[in-house]
């Protein structure tokens, strides 16, 4: 809502200056979100009258145009294509400064200017630079342009709730402000306009349940082409309101002055009664926007016998529209019903001003007293003989009365108001109560559709008394320590440990693409929403990993070479063991997952290394630094986002902790990605789990080292042979670490040789070399006798 | 607060008494109980210390952007 400060101070007008105003009406609940001033702050800019126009000399598209101030009449160079004898323009005298540009005497083309003659645009009024801008005819030459187009006015936007779209109006801010200060509120009443001829038009209601009230009359020999008034133009455009035509900028004006949408007809172009109603399948109707809607029984339609004629409500169609040749016309001040708009013209993809007051609730009682001003407005302007002005009522909202009682409202509210501050607030509020002992009975008005209960009440004294007025208790309560738990480790610890691998955190959205879940984490059905705000976030995550796929996509797009991201957040699964609890619903799980993804060189650009591609090793190396120290398992394993070769499952003292793998060329391929992307994502629970390290003292002797070179079938896992070992290891065997691994040429086919280098130590003695042979002897012969394995030699 | 919304309000988190009926449905008598409610989002208060002025950088996952935060 956007509320030109003169307007508003013409119906209720405090000795404040706008600014604290502002403060004042922000602070109790209607928020001015931003108080600008209609225009900058030049000074020396004055009504001209051109009185005559000659060719310049020495310039085909310039003029000179003598120019009237009142006192001088001046030599001016003018460009714009609309410079005419008689015509009143702006003239930025010798000396202003418009923005970095200061007017000054000078010669252009030979020709000396005394000024210049300005356009909208170059003022900063608006983007209009189409010519010199117009000023009304009755600005006398030499007039103070900040005076005669009101430039020192500010313009206040509000941000407001939908419970209040009572404030969807000058008058409704205006009742406001005169509560919130005390100020008088003008009255808004309008006397009558007397019916000059018994000329109506027939109208009813079939479904009172859409359209409550309907109020209509004729006005016959409009001269609708009459110009807009400048004051009226003016008003509508500071309020974001585009002046249209005489009629409509009547209606608009109306609409936003007292908060009372209006339609007008062409009276010769409505075929038969006017009838309100439920739209039926297969009707049809062109809108004023040039949308044409299919309608049904869920939208309230205005009909005449040609079918529906517009959304009641919402917008107005084409084949009835008043035109700048309409004649005679045809007002509409109805009331729909909220439940009857609510979400219809969301449904055909457009909003109305009034489809935006009507579903929020408009005053059910102004609709004469709207279709009476706007009669006073068009005869002023477009002149014509009204007719008598028709209400019917058909079914209004009842308005109970709420009780509001004393010392409730001083306990919520924290605050002893005192009872007659009360009444007080209420009668500024031109709330209608009735005082008993300790409680007020109010009685909401009909421009008020928010008021159901004690809290609505307790609520309008809360703000109008004044929020900062409330004075702050910090509530007192004992506290305890809380032990933290020492052996699980935090999320937080988590992130810090892949921050220090050279991860950066990412937060992607739990809404994703149907397609990623198919894709990424082979779920065909996951979990949708019931109302997504697109189709591309239509259901939740049940894996992190399509989010990161889209950020190196997104990365990846704006020319970022090495790219590492990681993630820390929940997916969402079907579960069928899950129970109800307290933070649980039956069937559905959310665990934390931890999930990161590298793409681009292994290390940046550097001299020391030369450069290669991040790989599945490198991504294994970040899990074990993420889980030490504790050991993983990798299990060769295919899961369906990964390369069938290059995926293992990773486990955790035999719990299954997760995936790592290298995006299958499939996915790059549909993803359109042009390198390797390697990703893991365990599950957060399984990482943060651990015991408190149970330290072994190192022995005092010295360690012997062994190295064992295996041949072995090329299809014999290195985890196998080293599962192998299991309990069968000899006592003094302590690490076994792979150091070689080589297939090749020089071996028989199918044969591989991988290397181990055994360490062996003993915490009571130092070890013979006889022992260390021993140890290694029967390791040999273990992985001869498990795997076939031979010593290469 | 910094940056080019400096001296206008910013929303930073909603707070308010619980509606009756909430207090209801939990099982509570909401003449004996009171509810109020506060709520507000981390990127608003990072928002404001940065100074930055659109919550959609944050998710955006922009490597240039997040990178400053190392």
């Amino acid at each position: 809502m956007i509320v030109p400060e003169y307007w508003l101070r013409s119906l209720c007008n405090p000795s404040m200056k706008t600014e604290k105003l502002a403060q004042l009406l922000t602070m109790s609940g209607l928020e001015v979100e931003s108080c600008t001033p209609v225009a900058p702050p030049f000074v020396g800019v004055v009504v001209g009258e051109i009185i005559a126009v000659e060719r310049h000399p020495n310039a085909d598209k310039l003029t000179v145009c003598t120019v009237e101030t009142g006192k001088h009449k001046l030599k001016v160079v003018c460009g714009a294509p609309n410079a005419r004898v008689g015509m009143k323009a702006p003239l930025a005298t010798v000396g202003t400064k418009l923005g970095d540009l200061e007017i000054k005497a000078a010669a252009l083309r030979g020709v000396e200017s005394q000024g210049m003659l300005c356009s909208a645009r170059e003022l900063g009024l608006s983007e209009d630079h189409a010519g010199l801008l117009e000023l009304p005819a009755a600005a006398k030459p030499g007039q103070d342009l900040r005076r005669v187009l009101e430039l020192d006015e500010q313009v206040l936007s509000f941000k407001l709730t939908p419970n209040r779209a009572d404030c969807l109006s000058m008058l409704g801010i205006a009742r406001e402000v005169s509560a919130l200060t005390g100020a008088k509120l003008k009255s808004t009443k309008v006397k009558p306009v007397a019916a000059q001829s018994k000329t109506r038009h027939p109208f009813k209601i079939t479904h009172a349940e859409g359209c409550g009230r309907f109020a209509g009359r004729v006005i016959r020999g409009v001269n609708a082409a009459a110009p807009t008034p400048h004051w009226m133009r003016q008003r509508l455009e500071r309020a974001g309101q585009r002046s249209i035509s005489a009629l409509v900028d009547v209606t608009n004006y109306v609409m936003l002055e007292l908060g009372r949408p209006l339609h007008v007809y062409d009276q010769d172009k409505l075929k038969g009664a006017v009838d309100v109603r439920w739209g039926r399948k297969g009707e049809k109707v062109l809108l004023l926007n040039g949308q044409e809607v299919e309608v049904d029984p869920a939208v309230l339609c205005i009909t005449d016998d040609s079918g529906p004629i517009g959304l009641g409500g919402i917008m107005g169609g084409e084949s009835t529209k008043a035109e700048t040749t309409t004649r005679n016309l045809f007002l509409e001040s109805a009331f729909f019903h909220p439940d009857a708009i609510a979400g219809r013209a969301r449904r055909y993809n457009f909003s109305s001003d009034a489809a935006h007051r009507f579903e929020r609730g408009v005053d059910f009682a102004n609709n004469v007293q709207g279709i009476e001003r706007a009669t006073q407005l068009i005869l002023e302007i477009c002149g014509g003989e009204p007719g008598p002005t028709v209400d019917l009522v058909a079914r209004l909202p009842k308005r109970k009365p709420v009780r509001m009682r004393v010392a409730r409202a001083q306990k919520v509210i924290g605050v002893p108001v005192a009872e007659k501050e009360i009444g007080s607030i209420f009668r500024r509020l031109g709330l209608p109560f009735k005082r008993q002992s300790g409680s007020f009975t109010v009685t909401p008005p009909s421009h008020r559709f928010d008021l159901a209960i004690e809290e609505d009440l307790i609520e309008e004294v809360a703000r109008v008394y004044g929020f900062e007025r409330i004075p702050a208790r910090p509530p007192r309560a004992p506290a305890a320590m809380a032990a933290t738990p020492e052996a699980p480790r935090a999320l937080h610890a988590l992130r810090e440990r892949l921050a220090a691998c050279d991860f950066q955190e990412v937060i992607t959205f739990s809404f994703v693409e149907p397609q990623w879940e198919a894709d990424l984490a082979g779920e065909p059905n996951p979990i949708r929403l019931l109302n997504p705000i697109a189709s591309q976030l239509s259901v939740m995550r049940s894996s992190l990993l399509g989010g990161l796929l889209a950020n190196v996509r997104y990365n990846l797009a704006r020319k970022l070479s090495r790219i590492r991201v990681f993630e820390v957040g929940r997916v969402f699964q079907r579960h069928a063991g899950t129970a109800d609890g307290p933070v649980q619903v039956a069937g559905l799980r959310q665990p934390m997952r931890i999930a990161a993804a590298a793409c681009g060189p292994a290390l940046e650009e550097q001299w020391g290394a030369s450069s290669r591609a991040v790989d599945l090793y490198d991504l294994k190396a970040d899990v074990d630094a993420l889980l030490a120290p504790r050991a993983a398992r990798y299990e060769v394993a295919a899961h369906p986002a990964f390369h069938p070769g290059r995926s293992a499952r990773i486990l955790v003292d035999g719990r299954e902790a997760g995936w790592i793998g290298e995006l299958h060329p499939r996915w790059m391929q549909k993803y359109e990605l042009t390198q390797g992307l390697v990703c893991f994502e365990v599950d957060a629970a399984v990482v943060q789990d651990g015991d408190l390290p149970q330290p072994r003292v190192p022995s005092r002797f010295p360690p012997v080292t062994r190295d064992i070179a295996l041949l072995v079938d090329a299809n014999i896992g290195v985890q196998a042979l080293l599962d192998a070992i299991g309990s069968e290891k000899p006592a003094i065997v302590v690490q076994v670490g792979l150091f070689d691994l080589y297939q090749g040429s020089s071996l028989p086919k199918w044969k591989k040789s991988v290397a181990f280098r055994v360490v062996m130590q003993d915490t009571e003695r130092t070890l013979t070399d006889a022992e260390a042979d021993a140890a290694r002897d029967a390791l040999v012969a273990l992985w001869g006798r498990r795997f076939g394995a031979t010593l290469r030699t | 607060m910094l940056g080019p919304h400096k001296g206008r309000w910013l929303e930073l988190s909603g707070a308010g008494q619980v509606h009756p009926q909430v207090v209801r449905n939990f099982g509570l008598d909401p003449e004996r109980y009171i509810g109020f409610a506060f709520g507000s989002g981390l990127e608003r208060l990072t928002m404001l210390r940065y100074g930055i002025d659109d919550l959609r950088l944050f998710f955006d996952g922009d490597l240039r952007f997040l990178r400053q935060f190392s």
